[in-house]
């Protein structure tokens, strides 16, 4: 596996979904960090001791990987508050509302680094629809994580920092890879 | 010309944008679908001029709506509205039958253009 060539790959995919989320969000994203571990989850460690059940997780699956994208409480309201902007009447009473609108948030967002990798991988991706949660950061990594257990075997783990100044916002994506993926960058 | 309007996706957030786009600009949503079987009953009762439709759902994938929507109704018009960003795959569910694709997020004025191109396929 080509280290840098895969920090790269989804550091490139990852500017692209920070590009979309500003576009539902109407708030500009920056990528704070793209940060990459091989054969362990090291890269987690800072994200394994926030034990507040407070963040919204979105699980998503492509073939080979696992991706979970974390939104904090506080974020979690203004991001799906920004996104519903137009159609407030239409979405206030719904049931689970920050949960809904962050799922599909989420859906939108990962597609351009998700496309931007299969293109990489030659081959097409259909993303799994997401299925969310509300836990601690440590509960939904390792919830993502507990795929590679017993079947596969994880070959890569990245973490994408995200935030957005204006919206006062932060967000972060983990993902888990295993070789027959990771293997395939450089 | 207001059209009378199916719109399927998983995501009852983007239902709700959808539909409430629709009608502002005049067309009738006569039913909001989120899977295969939902999408057949409402498409034969209801006999809607164009369907909105997600790539990714819980139960079905886009492609596989598609076709049944095909054997089901050969003339009604299908809009993919979805987040992905694959050519490849538009290029087969164009090829499949869908009539003009939509990406997410979407505007207004792109969902006009997109409802006209379509209706005009």
């Amino acid at each position: 596996m080509n280290r840098e060539a895969l920090r790269a790959l989804v550091a490139e995919g990852g500017a692209k979904a920070a590009e979309k989320l500003g576009e539902a969000t109407g708030e500009k994203w920056v990528i704070e960090s793209v940060a990459l571990s091989v054969e362990d989850d090291a890269v987690f460690e800072p994200l394994l001791a926030g034990i507040a059940k407070d963040h919204y997780g979105s699980h998503f699956s492509i073939p080979g990987a696992g991706i979970v994208v974390m939104f904090p409480g506080k974020s979690g309201y203004l991001v799906s508050t920004a996104f519903t902007r137009d159609h407030q009447d239409q979405v206030e009473s719904m049931d689970k509302r920050e949960l809904k609108s962050l799922a599909e948030i989420a859906n939108i967002f990962l597609n351009p680094l998700i496309g931007h990798l299969a293109a990489a991988w030659r081959r097409t991706v259909i993303l799994s629809a997401p299925k969310m949660e509300v836990a601690s950061q440590r509960d939904l990594v390792t919830a993502a994580l507990a795929r590679f257990q017993d079947k596969e075997k994880l070959a890569a783990s990245l973490l994408i920092k995200l935030s957005s100044p204006n919206l006062f916002s932060q967000c972060a994506v983990a993902i888990f890879l295993d070789s027959s993926l990771a293997d395939l960058a450089g | 010309m207001a059209l009378k309007v199916l719109v399927v996706d998983d995501s009852p957030v983007t239902r709700a944008m959808l539909s409430d786009f629709l009608s502002m600009i005049g067309h009738q949503v006569v039913g909001e679908g989120v899977d295969l079987a939902q999408t057949l009953t409402i498409l034969k009762a209801q006999t809607p001029d164009l369907i909105t439709l997600d790539l990714s759902m819980e139960k079905e994938d886009g492609l596989t709506v598609l076709k049944a929507i095909r054997q089901a109704d050969a003339k009604v018009k299908v809009l993919i509205v979805s987040g992905n960003t694959q050519q490849e795959i538009y290029d087969q569910l164009l090829a499949a039958g869908a009539c003009g694709v939509l990406m997410k997020p979407f505007t207004l004025s792109e969902l006009t253009t997109a409802l006209d191109k379509a209706a005009a396929a």
